[in-house]
């Protein structure tokens, strides 16, 4: 009953007020869409069109010598490589005598620019009086740059001077494990490279492995002045003992057995270098294959880098100048002579765990047990091989298929 | 006895009722004649949910199961080779008093996408560029539940209020490796009044808003370790981003709005006009990355859709009806981190059918409809390079037949032929990659190719007087293309087999 005398109430009440305020309600509900659609916050189409752009490149050197040879701060014949961070295509452009360089026809994206003017040794005799070819102007400072329509049509970018390369680039590394076998991931290893013409020597130089967690997002890509690491090695010697030659690769493994006897895809490093022989853990020591000493690891039985992403420095800090700090220890980042970065997924690199002055880019995309390995580019093979070198993995490293420890493919 | 048999027996006896008449309630092909003369309204032109007092179904329970087969080459790259529906779903009215009415459904709903070539995205054709999948072909399945629920009331002397809500769920799982899964997620509401200027004319508003999510997932699972995978995600027709990677993870967060009017005009059983009006939008905001989504791209679509249908009834055995619509399509693309347009598309389709419905005896009907369609479609897809536009004609003709053999034994028989063919065709593309030339392209060929289209529509109801009545429906079609080099001896071939029940449970 009492259900029945509220439903007639609220019948009568609705009617009531419907009577007495239809034409606000009618009002409201026809204003009330349009209202909706505003709040609603509806997109408009953009007007900048994808490859509708046509981008002016401008160098401009920060270091003088432009302005002392050409009466301004230009850089003329320069090579600039971009190359898009989504789709890894490649673009070779060279700067007029203006110091600049057109393009038009690409897609928004952010590019890994490789700009280099490599100073004439006439040139450098002019500057300061000696005659030198080691000397280029490089962006040092502006490695990862969006080109969009938002970005400007014109982009401009600083220019550094700097002296040649490192004498010993990272030349491959292979982490990801051999088809066929498994879960098998102990047939990880590093290969150095000297591209002089002289001898140089390893002793003492350190190994370490980038320190992030992707899962915590912890990284310190922007840290401007160390490089963090829980995993550090060196090699051994007090100055000459372990000499690397003109055009020598040296492979440092995480184990120097012949894997092959346990994972048949895998490869034999029982000829290995140096071995990464952690003290405490569980890896074969092979006696005949000199060990890296081992300065620090935090976890793990071997000498561990990521299957899918890491990322590896070579350093001539003395390691006893290594900073402490918390858990971690910090490398100077003026120390690390060469360093490579891979991800799962190279176009992502705001996560980045190395900082661009060491490597603008990354290399990777390697799946895990796939066997495959990275290995860094050739600049020419004749008369000596010369490796790609400018601190950009993403267009100094290709992806090998097969592992190639002590060569090059 | 067996309680569950005691159940049933009683649920059928209990529900004992005769059927005046059979196949009173069906679903033909026909647009405007036989079935769809009880449906020139704006509950079904114009869904304004307000009219649900016009919604056609009786006061009973229809338990339906139903299998859809589409199969054959005649298709773009990114259809599968074979898409099965089954769907098994029930269906209820009540009328709570005078003024107030009820209709609910439950469906379960399992799609077998088979033989699909890379893709997986589950509304792959939605008109959105950004679509992701992997190396493998392989086939697909979406297992979903949805729900139906919609009510009306007449809130005042002239006023009804109708509101429905829309929820749909499912999982998908790709059965080849790397068996990526997904999870989807619709809900969809709409409201809408009815105004009764007068016994003949109504007017109607009505918005309705929905809400999609679905998330797609490459895991890095053992089975991803072991052997190697190629992502690879579209924004376009061409410049796919191709990736060995194990693990993924999508999400595309698709909405949309839309508001309309509609208009009803009903002269006693001689003349009904019917009109509505609607445009709204949908978009789709796309987001890869796990734990750290960014975006991928942002597609939106704006639509407009008119029509208006009249029935005018001739004599008490000769109906004629004209139908015309026209939508308009307009969407876009963009890379929202660089605001820069990746496509941008507009497509337009006017339609006008007219017919003829005539009643031989009371036992014999038979009709006939002719329509045109015109279509206009236009491609600019900035980031692939790829420009596309044609236009197209097609002519329809359905011819049918309603026979009563009895008053419980009915049966609708109907033949249809359609005519597609393309007028100014055109696709411009330069230094294009294998991924368009020898794949997508396909898509757009397939949207300028003339084809013809064979119809067949087979429907059966029988009432054997007590425990309701059953209805079979079996609807067919057979594209096939004509003149055409591309898809030479191809076709696509479209049939459902419905099984229904009709009880009055209730």
């Amino acid at each position: 009953m009492f259900l029945y005398e509220r439903h007639n109430d609220m019948k009568a009440l609705t009617k009531k007020m419907f009577n007495k305020y239809k034409i606000h309600i009618l009002v409201l509900i026809i204003s009330a869409f349009p209202l909706g659609c505003k709040r609603l916050d509806i997109d408009n189409a953009p007007s900048a069109l994808e490859r509708g752009t046509k981008y002016k490149i401008v160098l401009k050197d920060n270091s003088g010598y432009m302005t002392t040879l050409y009466g301004n701060n230009l850089v003329r014949n320069a090579e600039i490589m971009i190359k898009s961070k989504m789709q890894g295509t490649e673009y070779q452009l060279t700067t007029d005598s203006n110091g600049v360089a057109e393009i038009s026809g690409i897609i928004s994206d952010d590019y890994i620019v490789t700009a280099n003017r490599w100073m004439l040794p006439s040139e450098m005799k002019i500057i300061s009086g000696v005659s030198r070819g080691d000397i280029k102007l490089t962006n040092t400072n502006a490695r990862i740059i969006t080109f969009s329509s938002h970005s400007g049509t014109e982009i401009t970018i600083p220019m550094e001077m700097a002296i040649g390369s490192s004498p010993i680039v990272i030349s491959e590394i292979y982490a990801c494990g051999p088809p066929g076998a498994g879960l098998y991931y102990q047939d990880k290893y590093v290969e150095f490279y000297n591209q002089t013409d002289s001898v140089v020597y390893l002793d003492g130089l350190v190994v370490a492995v980038v320190f992030a967690n992707y899962y915590l997002n912890i990284r310190y890509a922007n840290d401007p002045d160390y490089v963090h690491t829980k995993s550090i090695y060196k090699f051994p010697g007090s100055g000459k003992d372990y000499p690397i030659r003109p055009g020598q690769f040296i492979v440092c493994a995480a184990e120097a057995i012949n894997h092959k006897l346990v994972a048949p895809n895998s490869i034999d490093l029982s000829h290995a270098d140096f071995e990464f022989y952690k003290p405490d853990g569980t890896g074969i020591d092979n006696p005949n294959v000199p060990n890296m000493i081992y300065i620090y690891q935090d976890s793990g039985n071997l000498w561990l880098i990521g299957g899918e992403g890491s990322a590896i420095i070579l350093s001539n800090c003395p390691s006893d100048s290594i900073k402490p700090s918390g858990d971690q220890f910090l490398i100077p980042i003026k120390s690390v002579m060469d360093g490579v970065e891979y991800l799962q997924d190279p176009t992502r690199l705001d996560l980045k765990i190395l900082n661009s002055s060491i490597d603008a880019g990354a290399t990777g995309s390697i799946q895990f047990y796939t066997g495959k390995s990275m290995e860094r580019k050739a600049l020419s093979t004749s008369p000596r091989l010369i490796l790609k070198d400018d601190n950009n993995s993403t267009a100094d490293f290709d992806i090998i298929l097969h592992p190639t420890p002590g060569k090059y493919h | 006895m067996n309680t569950f048999i005691k159940i049933i027996l009683l649920t059928l006896f209990g529900s004992y009722c005769t059927f005046a008449q059979v196949l009173e309630n069906y679903e033909s092909n026909f647009n405007t004649l036989f079935d769809k003369k009880e449906k020139l309204n704006p509950y079904y032109f114009g869904y304004n949910p307000a009219w649900l007092g016009s919604e056609v179904s009786d006061q009973i329970l229809y338990l339906k199961s139903e299998v859809n087969d589409e199969t054959g080459d005649f298709r773009k790259f990114t259809d599968p080779g074979d898409i099965r529906v089954y769907t098994i779903s029930a269906t209820g009215k009540k009328l709570i008093d005078s003024t107030q009415i009820f209709r609910g459904s439950f469906s379960f709903k399992r799609t077998e996408n088979n033989n699909w070539q890379w893709l997986f995205t589950r509304d792959y054709s939605s008109g959105s560029p950004f679509l992701i999948g992997d190396s493998t072909t392989g086939n697909s399945r979406y297992n979903g539940i949805l729900m139906n629920a919609e009510y009306a009331a007449r809130i005042y002397d002239k006023f009804d209020l109708g509101c429905s809500l829309r929820y749909y769920v499912d999982d998908g799982l790709k059965l080849a490796h790397p068996r990526p899964t997904s999870n989807d997620r619709e809900i969809n509401f709409s409201t809408g009044l009815a105004y009764h200027v007068t016994d003949k004319m109504s007017f109607g508003i009505q918005a309705s808003v929905y809400d999609n999510v679905e998330n797609i997932d490459y895991s890095q699972d053992l089975g991803a370790l072991l052997s190697e995978i190629v992502l690879i995600k579209f924004r376009g027709y061409d410049n796919p981003n191709v990736f060995m990677m194990t693990s993924e993870t999508r999400y595309s967060y698709n909405n949309g709005y839309s508001g309309g009017l509609n208009f009803l005009f009903e002269q006693n059983s001689e003349f009904t006009l019917t009109a509505f009006a609607n445009g709204g939008f949908n978009k789709i905001n796309v987001k890869d990355g796990g734990d750290q989504p960014i975006d991928e791209g942002l597609w939106k679509n704006n639509f407009f859709k008119t029509g208006l249908a009249s029935l005018y009834k001739l004599n008490n055995s000769t109906f004629v009806s004209l139908l015309y619509t026209f939508t308009s399509d307009n969407d876009w693309a963009e890379f929202p981190e660089f605001d820069v347009l990746y496509s941008k598309n507009n497509t337009s389709e006017h339609a006008a059918t007219a017919g003829l419905e005539y009643s031989i005896n009371n036992s014999l009907t038979a009709g006939i409809e002719a329509g045109v369609k015109y279509t206009t479609i236009n491609i600019s897809d900035y980031y692939s390079n790829i420009f596309a536009n044609n236009d197209a004609f097609k002519y329809l003709l359905n011819v049918g037949l309603k026979i009563k053999w009895s008053n419980r034994f009915s049966s609708f028989i109907s033949a249809g032929f359609n005519s597609n063919s393309t007028g100014d065709n055109n696709i411009e593309y330069s230094g294009s990659s294998e991924y368009f030339t020898s794949y997508r392209i396909k898509d757009l060929y397939y949207s300028q190719a003339g084809y013809n289209e064979y119809l067949f529509n087979f429907i059966n109801a029988y009432s054997p007087g007590f425990g309701g009545e059953f209805l079979i429906n079996l609807n067919m079609s057979n594209a096939i293309p004509v003149n055409s080099t591309i898809f030479a001896n191809q076709n696509r071939l479209n049939s459902t087999i419905a099984l229904e029940y009709r009880v009055a449970a209730y």
